[in-house]
This record gives structure tokens, sequence and C-alpha cells, in this order.
């Protein structure tokens, strides 16, 4: 061979090499994404997990009826148009028409009323989705597009659940064993599911087939993206370096205390989204001494100052939560804030007033409080799951008032024996949920008993009445009235302890584009993500 | 030496129930319900009593613990370990999976404890009361008394967020088991290497080093054909134990390097009172680390011709 | 000519009490062929004699000097640790005293033997096999070759030490030193033993130095006795002179001691009274002095040196008239 014949030849090899890496790098679009071990799902069937980030992860494999947009308001998911009737106890549903699951089944009115029907079968022993679904007295379906849910008592959460509830394909369903996850996760969604590997990692790959024709897609078709790999990572150490060192290209979520590695740098992203509910509340115990007299509850609030924590312990990246709501919650009142301002030589009078006196030491004792022997020293316990650091900041702030504040952690487990044989003083309780019935859930006595949320041993007709009716209101303004009017009693009444509110940081990459968060720092979206290099 | 494996295999069925009964017996004692459990973590809804009563039910919470315990134990002789409660996944299939990356883990640990522990135990031996010896015993010391999760970041830290040689989690790849292998291989060459140290200079005071001394044979023949092999007999028992130690405390590491593993599967399992995976995992582990010492054993036989079973 | 020479041999041992003088300043001669029987009690220093002529004390505790130390015409002081190692086990074998701790217990009997060809003679592993079984046939145990898989356990203890034997003498070397070969075995064993190493002499001619306490040994074999005391010699000369014209009391006192089958019943045992001194703090004067029957004033005044009471006979007693 010539040597210019040599020479065009491995050019030409060359040149083929080159484009076959470019084609290859402009093809190479994966999302990866950390998480904390924690959120790790346990089943990955949304039907049976009750955990948010089963439900967030199933939101890439399958579409749902009705979509919460990152504004907040509900927009069409599979459903184009829903209605309830005035007395609540019937809904209607239009859904698309010509959507197919990856396995090419049909999306029809069948598909949904085998997916509810599941749900809330005993077999499936549903946690939280089929409380949440609620008490179904019928199900009927008119053609492919028209589905009716009939319930016997009113039912105004609907929504809020099926904006969760995956929908899997029938057939799916139907042939699958238990536990087999690659047979059940057979979705709508604009990725597949590929593989998991428990304690590492979970796979999706882009589903070519997608339809694209929700209200959150900004245009019709498959997305961008390749693929998607969440990776669990165990330490939160890693979780806040790992984006620095390019192992993935997206966190979620990032502790706070990282965050300062990420701010002001160009090369990525950082978005933080608070979660309405009821912030890192500790409830109180009021049937024994010493939180059983409201003068001591009320102390213990005033001297306290959450804001100073949240400056000292993160550098005021947790978001304020003044009251049984928090701050960012659409029914907040925004008396909470007021009503106990921070005031040590108030909640030393209370403290006076209420027979806990100073003794030697500095530490109070008490001196003629009912039920509780001449001397005692006033300990209260805060017993919390995590963030014990609010509680230390706390208990400095405490002691100069003479209140032995004793922090412990305590694991799930024990926290809900010590609730169960009612020992303890201060006990964390974290609802999330935008919605106001959590007021009920946590407030209401008729809930004070195992399995339920009401721990203080509180009750208050008039509070009940209110939460009761909390259930039965439809519309939004109205309901958000009677949790503020609840919010009013219970802080009156000094029944909880306001610490502060959790944010969900999520750090991005430059190159990550098109990311959208939901309306709270629980949910995002990526039908319109994309990877710029 | 048929006869006594076989004794030994029959002498675990009594051990494995003893344990069974522990296990079942401390699962139910500790405070906890799995049911209220998997509801506290929950971000739904309200769960009314009821609905945690019917959730209890259809987990088989409400049987009689005799019979609970019954249909465990029979169903463990079968080689059918139930259902997790939690992931609703056969348990043996649960503990298979992970048992792989932790058994990975552990013999990575060990080789690097061995590959580590022996050579700075042995060198320390040989340079004993020297500045070598000194060293030695100060690496080993500081190896050994490390907490496992300090460690674990240290490496982490250095490894793989300044220098990147090595990836910071995960557990697929030979990559990632380096730092971990190390992080549980350097407390153990710790140990080692001290309890090689001493038993080499015991053994060196015997009198058939003496007598090899007077045969004119060169010193490595010495150290390594006659001493070593009398030296590794109480190592031997040291190493069945650390393996055996390795398997079972996997968890930190595996936590720090988000490594999936038997080891965070059961302390998940027993944070949420899943108790037929906790059951089913300990049972486990109890075989393993009992087919373990019976492994030492033999290798004792191997290395002493003085030990013989079954004559 | 000499084949062994020893002058002037100190051996002391550093402990946490202090330094403890083992041996004091002896001489030592062996001519080829020959054996001396190097005796006295636990604690004379003999065994250690034994031990620093093959360089065989912990170098960390012990400190060994000597004026001169000749092996076969070589300065064994002016070689290297290799040097001697290459000598050991070829040209100067050791038998040790307890054969069950002396044998490795887990390498077989023909690996321990057999090593030495390979190490010494450059055999390779098959000749060398060979060898070894040769070797135990030499001191006779049946099924040599059978037994060369054997381990140290799976042989009684008069087997063990003529295994011990055989590896002392794999190199037919030119002196066995033998440090209590018999002590650990029964008496019957004992004279089986002592059989042995007279037959292997006569064949091979080499020269034998006993270590012992045990003064029936000594008369079966020796030809030459050096009795030791306290680390230094007390009386040394033909086995015969020393036993007949015995110089030093306390040679006396140990041959009295001895029980003798044809003076059976004629009394209680003598031992000799008193116990041997520390020899951390040894008096001035004659170190048996205070066990001494025929004590005198004279003898506190120092240690008496060796003084000659024979053509080949020597004694440190202040009793010992010089003769011509």
């Amino acid at each position: 061979m010539t040597r210019m014949k040599k020479a065009a030849l491995w050019s030409g090899v060359a040149s083929l090499a080159l484009i076959a890496s470019v084609g290859t790098a402009v093809a190479e679009s994966d999302l990866i994404i950390a998480m904390p071990a924690t959120n790790e799902p346990a089943s990955l069937d949304g039907h049976i997990d009750p955990y948010q980030s089963t439900w967030l992860i199933n939101s890439l494999i399958t579409d749902p009826l009705v979509i919460l947009s990152p504004d907040g308001t509900y927009i069409p998911g599979l459903a184009t148009d829903w209605s309830v009737s005035d007395d609540g106890k019937t809904w209607t549903f239009t859904l698309r028409d010509g959507v197919t699951f990856h396995d090419g089944e049909p999306f029809n009115a069948e598909a949904v009323r085998a997916n509810l029907e599941r749900i809330v079968a005993p077999e499936t022993a549903s946690a939280q989705m089929a409380s949440d679904i609620g008490p179904i007295a019928s199900i009927e379906t008119d053609g492919e597009t028209g589905l009716t849910i009939i319930y016997d008592t009113p039912w105004v959460t609907l929504l809020d659940a099926v904006r969760r509830a995956p929908l899997w394909s029938p057939a799916a369903l139907a042939t699958a064993e238990p536990g087999d996850m690659s047979a059940i996760l057979v979705g709508t969604g604009p990725f597949r599911f590929v593989d998991w590997v428990q304690n590492d990692n979970i796979t999706l790959e882009r589903w070519d087939d997608y339809a694209g024709v929700t209200a959150i897609s900004e245009a019709p078709g498959p997305v961008d993206l390749d693929s998607v790999t969440i990776r669990f990572i165990g330490e939160s150490a890693v979780m806040g370096e790992v984006l620095a060192t390019g192992e993935v290209n997206m966190v979620y979520t990032l502790p706070p205390l990282f965050s300062d590695r990420y701010v002001g740098n160009s090369d990525y992203t950082l978005l933080s989204k608070g979660q309405a509910g009821t912030g890192l509340q500790m409830v109180m115990n009021t049937r024994s001494a010493p939180l059983d007299d409201i003068r001591v509850r009320q102390a213990l609030i005033l001297g306290t100052d959450s804001a100073a924590a949240n400056d000292i312990l993160y550098d005021g990246l947790y978001q304020a939560s003044d009251g049984p709501l928090n701050n960012i919650h659409p029914c907040f009142w925004e008396g909470s804030s007021d009503m106990y301002p921070v005031d040590q030589e108030r909640a030393a009078a209370l403290l006076d007033d209420a027979g806990w006196v100073v003794g030697d030491g500095g530490m109070r004792v008490a001196q003629g409080v009912e039920g509780v022997e001449d001397g005692t020293p006033l300990t209260v316990r805060y017993s919390t799951l995590h963030h014990q650091e609010i509680g230390e900041v706390f208990q400095a702030q405490l002691r100069p008032l003479g209140i032995d504040l004793q922090i412990e952690v305590v694991p799930g487990p024990v926290q809900l024996d010590m609730v169960q044989r009612r020992d303890f003083e201060l006990m964390y309780e974290r609802q999330r949920s935008p919605s106001p019935l959590i007021l009920d859930q946590v407030w209401n006595s008729a809930y004070d008993e195992p399995g339920g949320w009401a721990w203080t041993g509180y009750a208050n007709p008039e509070l009940d009445g209110i939460l009761e009716q909390l259930r039965a209101v439809f519309d939004d303004d109205e309901r958000c009235d009677l949790a503020r009017d609840a919010q009013q009693i219970i802080m009156e009444n000094a029944l909880m302890l306001p610490t502060l509110s959790q944010p969900i940081i999520v750090g991005l990459d430059a190159s990550v584009q098109g990311f959208e968060m939901g309306a709270e720092g629980n949910w995002f979206f990526l039908q319109n993500a994309s990877i710029e290099n | 030496m048929r006869r006594y494996v076989l004794g030994r295999l029959l002498q675990l069925i009594p051990v494995l129930f003893l344990v069974s009964l522990i296990v079942f017996a401390v699962m139910r004692l500790l405070p906890g319900d799995p049911a209220l459990l998997m509801l506290s973590g929950a971000e739904g809804g309200a769960i009314t009593p009821e609905r945690l009563n019917e959730l209890r039910e259809q987990m088989g919470l409400n049987e009689p613990l005799a019979a609970q315990y019954l249909n465990f134990v029979l169903g463990a002789l079968q080689g059918d370990l139930g259902s997790s409660i939690r992931f609703q996944v056969p348990v043996i299939d649960l503990i298979l999976d992970r048992f792989g990356s932790t058994f990975e883990l552990a013999v990575a640990g060990l080789f690097l404890a061995i590959a580590i522990g022996m050579p700075l135990g042995m060198i320390a031996a040989a340079r004993q009361g020297g500045w070598i010896d000194s060293l030695c015993m100060t690496l080993s010391y500081i190896g050994s008394s490390m907490p496992v999760y300090w460690l674990g970041l240290l490496l982490v830290l250095v490894f793989s967020f300044t220098l990147h040689w090595f990836p910071s989690a995960g557990g697929g790849s030979f990559e990632a088991l380096i730092l971990p292998a190390f992080t549980l291989g350097l407390l153990s060459a710790g140990v080692l290497a001290r309890l090689i140290r001493s038993s080499m200079l015991e053994v060196a005071t015997e009198d058939y080093m003496r007598t090899a001394r007077a045969k004119g044979l060169f010193p490595r023949l010495i150290i390594f054909r006659h001493g070593l092999k009398n030296a590794m007999i109480p190592v031997l028992t040291m190493i069945g134990l650390q393996f055996g130690a390795l398997l079972a405390g996997t968890v930190v590491t595996e936590t720090v390097f988000s490594r999936p593993g038997l080891g965070r599967l059961i302390v998940d399992s027993i944070l949420s009172k899943d108790y037929p995976l906790v059951q089913g995992a300990i049972l486990f582990l109890a075989v393993v680390y009992l087919l373990v010492n019976l492994a030492v054993d033999l290798a004792y036989a191997l290395l002493d011709p003085r030990i013989r079973y079954g004559n | 000519m000499q084949l062994l020479e020893l002058e002037g041999l100190h051996v002391a041992f550093s402990t946490d009490r202090g330094e403890a003088k083992a041996v004091n300043g002896i001489d030592l001669s062996l001519k080829e062929s020959e054996t001396l029987a190097v005796v006295g009690e636990s604690g004379s220093g003999k065994s250690v004699t034994a031990l620093a002529i093959l360089g065989l004390l912990p170098k960390r505790t012990a400190m060994v000097r000597a004026d001169a130390l000749r092996f076969d015409g070589r300065d064994l002081m002016a070689l290297s640790e290799e040097q001697l190692r290459a000598m050991r086990g070829k040209d100067i074998g050791m038998v040790f005293q307890d054969p069950m701790t002396s044998l490795n217990p887990v390498l077989t009997i023909g690996r321990q033997l057999s090593e030495i060809g390979e190490v010494h003679l450059g055999m390779t592993r098959a000749t060398a096999q060979d060898h070894a079984a040769d070797l135990l046939d030499q001191v006779g145990i049946p099924q040599a070759k059978a037994r060369l898989r054997d381990y140290p356990h799976q042989f009684s203890g008069g087997m063990r030490q003529r295994v011990g034997i055989a590896m002392a003498i794999a190199c037919k070397p030119k002196l066995l030193i033998a440090d209590e070969p018999t002590t650990a075995l029964d008496v019957t064993v004992q004279a089986q033993v002592l059989e042995l190493l007279a037959e292997l002499q006569a064949e091979m001619r080499m020269a034998i130095m006993l270590v012992t306490h045990d003064l029936g040994v000594v008369a079966r074999i020796a030809d030459r006795v050096l009795v030791m005391y306290a680390g230094s010699v007390v009386e040394t000369g033909s086995a015969e002179a020393v036993f007949s014209r015995t110089g030093m009391p306390y040679t006396r006192a140990l041959l009295r001691s001895v029980p003798r089958l044809d003076q059976a019943d004629e009394g209680p045992l003598r031992p000799i009274r008193g116990s041997p001194p520390d020899v951390m703090r040894l008096a001035k004067g004659c170190s048996f002095a205070p066990r001494c029957d025929l004590v005198e004033a004279r003898c506190h005044l120092g240690q008496p040196p060796l003084a000659r009471c024979g053509p080949d006979h020597q004694a440190a007693c202040v009793l010992v008239e010089p003769t011509a």
C-alpha cells in the first residue's frame, strides 16, 4: 500500500473513531441521583409501601391520574377531568385515550379499577395507601375513559391520595409473583424499571414509546434523559461530598450543613423547598408533672429561642415552625409566631408561680407542687429520633432558668413504646402533609389509643369538635379557617414545643437542566429534564 | 475423621434451636410493633386503630406466640424462613442477596488483615527489642484501637474525596471493595500482628528451635519451617474468631460506604421489628459462624499432627 | 593436637536482679576420638559451657567472653555468624536433654532429618530422604523408611533420643556435644543410648563431649573428666585418676553420694549437705567451702587455683599437694 493510501486509511479510521466517540458522548444523557439510604423504599410497590420516596420513584415509572404541580394546584395526569359530588361521596374521572403501559396493555378505566381494588384488598396489606384511598363502596366504569368512585361517607381527600397512587399494568399485576419487582413495575411513565440492587442503587431507562401527554410534560413523546440511576448513600458526610466529586450529578437531599460547599459556586445549583406539616414539633405529656401545669409548659416555650438555634446550628438554613403547623403550611395561623416571644423573665415568673423555685446550684425544685414531693428537681426529658442538636441548644438556653432539659435519642420502636406507656415529657412527633387534617390526627383525643397519633393526653371537646369538622368540610378556605381556630386553642394551652422545620435541599451540577421541584420539597419531576455537557 | 465432622454437623441442630428460641423471645420482648413502626415512618393521612389492627392481622401478628414460633421452626426445617414483613419477599432471598456482599467484604478484610498483620508481627518478632519492633507494635496498637466509623470516614475523606482514587459509595465493583476492606482489615491486622509476634516469640524459646539452630539450618528456614507452623496454632483461633466478628460486624462499614450487606439488613430489620427477617438472618449467621468454627477446628488437625479426630 | 581448645570462658547473664555469672573463667580441651565428661550439679554452668561453644546462648541476655576458642585449628571467635552456622550440625553436632521438646512436633521425623542433608550436604530431596532412612537404621530404629513419615509424638522417649542422635551425626561431625542425653530416659533405655553413642564413636572416630550430672554414665564411657562447681572447674583429669585418686572433696562427695547396687542396704543415701551457691552472690574464698567436710580457715582466703596432683590430673583445693 502506498504511503498516501496508508495515510488516508489511518485518517479515515481516526475520524470514524472520533465520530463514534462524539456520537456516544452525545447519546449518554444519564442522570445519577444520590439519595439517603433511609429513603430507600421497602418493596418499591407504592400500593404497599407507606413511604414518600416509594411514591416519588414510582412516579418516574408510571403516571398518576392527577399531578400536584409545582405551584400547588392539581393538573391533569392520565385523567383529563374530574369532579366530586356536593355530598362528597361520588368522584368522577375522565381518563385519557390512547395511552398504553410499557408492556403494550391499554390504559383504561378497567385498569384503574384493577389498581384501586388491589390497593384496598386485604392480601395486599397496604399500610398507608389503602387508608388514603378511603372506604370505597363501589367503582363503576363507563367505556374506556369513564370512571366513577363511590363512597358511603364523604371522602374529600381523594385527590391527595390519587396523585401518589401508582397505576400498574393489570396484566403485570395478574401474572407477577409476589415480590418480583421487575414483573410488577410496569407503568405508563417516562422510564422503565431496569434493576434494583438493594441498599445500593435503582436503575431506570428511558421508555421510547412514552406518550408524554400529561400536563407536566412540555412536549409530547419520550423524554430527553437516557437513564436515571438512584444511588443510596448510607452516610451523611458522603452525601455532602458526593456531588463535588462528580460521582453523581444530583443530590436529593443535601444535608444542610454541607450546603456552603456549593453555595455561590457557578458549577452547581442549589434548590431549597420546605415541606408543609407540623415541623419538628415536640408534643408535651400533659398527664403528669411537671408538664401537667400550663405554666410550666408556657415557661418552656418562652424560655427557648428557635431562631437562635437555627443560626447556631444551621446557619439560618432551616425554616421557621412556630406552632402546631409550620410557617409554610397553607393553613398556618400567624398568631403562633407572636404568642410566646422569647422572654426569660416571664418564664421565670411562671415557674415560681407554679411552685418550682430556684434551689441550690441554680436548678429549680418543687415546693408545694401538687403530686410532687418537695425538693424534686425540675427535669424534663426531650426525647427525639434525630435532630437532637436542637434540643442541646434548648438545654443551654433553659439552664439559666433552672430547668434541667435531658436529651435522649431514641429509635423508632422505643419512641412508640414510651408513648404507649405514657412515659415521656417532650416527645418528637412530625407529620408532613399540606393538608390540615394532620391536626386532627395529632390533637383529636379520639386518637389517644394504640396506633393513634394523639399523645399528649389533652382532651378538649371544643377542640375535638373543630377537628372533626375538618374532615367534613370540602372547601379549602373553610378548612384553613377551622385549622387556624384549632391552632389557636392548641397554642393557648401550650400543648407542644415548636422548634424548626427541616427544608429539603437539592443540589444539581451545572449539566442538569429542566429539573423541577414539586409543590413541596418531597417531590420532583424529570419529564423535562436533560443533561447538557 | 468423617464421623467427627458428621458429629459436629449434627451438633448444629440443638444449637440452632436454642439460637432461634432466644432470638424469637428477645424480639418479642423488645418494645415496638412492626405494623405501628411501618406506619410511623409514613407520610400520608391518618391511620385509624381499626386500620392498624387490620394490618396486624394481615401480617400474622395476632396469632398466639407459640403458634408463631412453631410455624417458624417448622418452616425453617424445610428451608422456608418465611416472608419479610417490610419487604414482602421471602426471607431467604433477601439474606442470600445481601450475604454475598457481606461475605465478600469479610473475606477481603480478612485477607488484608493477614497480609498486613502477619508480616508486621513477624518482623517485630524477628527484630525484638529494636526500633522496628516498637514501630510495628505502635502501628498495631493504633490499628486495633481506631473506631471503625472514624477510620472509614477518614479513608473516604482522603482517598475518595481528596485523591479521587476510589468511589465513596456503592458495592458493585472491585474498586468499591478496597476502602471498606481496608477499614475492616486494618483493625484486624493490628490484633493479628500482636498475636503473631507474641506467638513467635514464645515459639522462639522452645527447645526445638534451639535444636534447629544447632543443626545449622538457615535462619529463614528456622523461622518459616520450624517456627511459623507452630506459631500459627493460636493465631488460627484468632483468625477464626476475627472472621466471625467481621461477618457480624460489617454493619458500620456497610453504612459508611453505602454497601448492601447483611449487617445493615439485620440492623434495619431489628429497628422495624421485622420478626421473620431478624429470626432468619440471625439463624443464618449462626450457621455460618458455626461452620467457620468447624473449619478452624479441622484446620488445627492440618497444622498440628498431634490432633487427630475420631481415633 | 587438640581438637577443641577453650581457654578462659566467661559467661554472664543479665537478669532483672543484676548480672549472674554462670561460668567463671574455665579451660577445657578435647582430643580427636576422645570422650570428655563434663560433670556437675545443676547450676554448675556445665550446660552453659556446652551451648557457649556452639554460640547457641540467647544473644540478648548472654554475654560470652573467652580468651581462646579453637576447633580443628580454626578460631571460632573470629568466625561470622554465617560461618558458624555452616559448622553447626556439620562439623560439630549437638544432642539435647529432653527428646520430647527438642523435636519439632509438627514436622515429620523424615523432614527434620532430611533438611540437614539438604542444607549441609547439598543433597536433593530424594537423596536426603534416603540418607535419613540410613541414619535411622544406624541408630537402631526399625522400619526406618516407613517411620520417616511419622511425627515425634508417635515415638517412645528412647526412640526420640535416638532420632536426636541421628540428627546430630548426620554429617559425620568430628565432635558431638551431648547435653545430658540420658537424663530424661528410663534406666534401661539409658544404657542402650550410651551403648549407641559408644558404637557410633568407634565407627566414626568422633570426639564426644558429654555433659552430665550422673557419675554412673561417666564411669561407663568417659576417657577424661572435668568437674565443675559454681561456674568454675574444680577437678579435671583422666577418668581413672579422678575416680581412684580423687583430689577435690566435692568430687569425693559426689562419688560418695551415688547409690550403688552392690552397696544396697548399707544405710541411708548420703547427699552433699547444703545446696549449690547462688551465682549472683558468690562469696570470697572457695565456693565449696560452706559445704565441705574438710574445710579449713585458709579455704576462705580465696578461690584455690587448679593445682597439679598427678600426670594428667588437677584439682582446685588447698589440700592438694602439688606433685612434681
